[in-house]
């Protein structure tokens, strides 16, 4: 249940702050997750007001 | 599941065992009383899903005999039983208990389903249940604790006199009541797979990897076998998962032939230190979210200090004082700071990185 961010996200780090692990980074145009540090916990996903965190 | 009210007398954040058996003691109460779930109903949460001796047992007094349809396979577990990675033999050796927290025994545990058991038990406690209802943040006011929700993605604003943080271990109750706490915590990250596999571990066992600065699971659930790995330290849960499936597949006989799921999950180390949160006046913190994790068996701890808050809340309507006064004072409470205390110097003793 990998998670991805897509083109809908709007920058507004909600998720970054919510990531305990530090996985979320922003990458000026948008925010991505660290695949290989994510552990999949969903947590980022209940804070994204864009439904830009999807399943891969 | 239920519609919001604007008013509840007690409002539940979390539908764990925590939240469940805080919500069970109000059955009788004829109090307003819901309990707000983030996630869609059922909700699995990352978990061996083992019902320890001391939860079992609690079980029996306090609940209706467990449902067959709550049970995985092999539907008990004898005992536990670890290999460890720098054993050049890799001999699978036995722990004494399955329960670190009581003296040795031969006592067995339950396999069982979390999710299955965690609706079970919500819907034991005869409360109004509000899933896809995600706690953002609350308020203490003079008559009231106004708490922000986003229920079915709208954004919401429902009141009651008492609010029970039993959010976990990434609790939104416990940031809001202390951050410094929260800035303090450091966090462990776990990841697991599920396989459809061979190997030559006997089922009906709960299994441990024991590494140097990690640990990890291995157990019989189902049709699958799920193994899981824990770390603290600088490598990522991955690629620890991938050292114990290699290590497994050299040592015992690991044949995948399918993987069913991957899943993770985050944990922070206040069960380690010890270090417990119980709340303030009417806002109680319960379970995982005040810290309350008996080694390896954070079922019981959740059970037993969600029936002290719930009877907390009863004592300090009936008297006036705060839930906080009694709680901090419950019996079950002092003696579960205790237990728990014991329960990670006994894994530091039998070799878990963690503890
Ligand atoms: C890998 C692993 C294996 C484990 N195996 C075992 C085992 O075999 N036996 C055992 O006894 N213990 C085990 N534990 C420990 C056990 O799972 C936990 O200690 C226990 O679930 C804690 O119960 P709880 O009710 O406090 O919290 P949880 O069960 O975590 O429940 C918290 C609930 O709150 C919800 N929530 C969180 N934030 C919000 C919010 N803002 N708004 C609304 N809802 C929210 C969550 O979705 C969740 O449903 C294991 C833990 C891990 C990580």
């Amino acid at each position: 249940m990998a998670y991805e961010i897509t083109d809908d996200c709007v920058l507004c780090g909600n998720c970054a702050d919510e990531c305990p692990i530090k996985a979320v980074k922003n990458e000026g145009d948008k925010y991505a997750i660290e695949q290989e540090l994510c552990v999949e916990c969903g947590a980022c996903t209940f804070v994204c007001d864009s439904g830009a965190i999807v399943t891969k | 599941m239920s519609a919001l009210k604007e008013n509840y007398d007690v409002i539940i954040v979390g539908s764990g065992p925590a939240g469940a058996a805080a919500a069970k003691t109000f059955c009788h109460s004829g109090l307003d009383v819901v309990i707000i779930e983030k996630c869609p109903l059922p909700r699995d949460k990352m978990c061996s899903g083992v019902i320890l001796p001391s939860a079992r047992k609690f079980l029996e007094q306090h609940y209706d005999d467990l449902p067959e349809h709550i049970f995985t396979t092999p539907r008990t577990l004898k005992c536990s039983r670890y290999v460890r990675m720098n054993d050049d033999q890799s001999r699978v050796m036995s722990f004494p208990a399955l329960d670190l927290a009581e003296d040795p025994s031969d006592e067995y545990g339950f396999n069982v389903s979390r999710s299955a058991f965690d609706l079970w038990l919500c819907e034991a406690s005869g409360a109004a249940l509000a899933d896809n209802c995600f706690l953002i943040d609350y308020k203490e006011e003079p008559e009231n604790i106004t708490v922000q929700v986003k229920h079915n993605g709208k954004y919401m604003e429902i009141k009651a006199k008492y609010l029970i943080g039993a959010d976990g271990t990434i609790s939104r109750v416990r940031r809001t009541l202390a951050p410094e706490l929260e800035q303090s915590l450091n966090w462990i990250a776990l990841y697991e797979e599920h396989y459809e596999c061979q190997i030559d571990l006997e089922p009906g066992w709960m299994y441990w990897i024991l590494d140097q600065h990690s640990f990890g699971s291995i157990l019989h659930k189902g049709k699958n076998l799920h193994i899981t790995a824990a770390t603290t330290w600088g490598e990522t849960a991955k690629n620890l998962l991938k050292r114990y499936v290699n290590f497994l597949t050299a040592q015992h006989g690991l044949k995948i032939a399918k993987t069913t799921m991957t899943r993770g999950i985050i944990m922070n180390d206040q069960p380690f230190r010890g270090d417990y949160l119980l709340g303030k006046g009417n806002i109680l913190l319960v379970g995982e979210a005040a810290g309350f994790v008996r080694a390896l068996d954070g079922i019981t701890s959740a059970l037993v200090t969600g029936k002290a808050t719930g009877e907390s809340v009863l004592q300090s309507i009936q008297s006036g004082k705060t839930a906080l006064d009694y709680y901090s004072q419950h019996e079950l409470v002092v003696a579960e700071q205790e237990i728990c205390n014991k329960s990670h110097l006994k894994m530091a003793e039998l070799g878990f990185p963690a503890g």
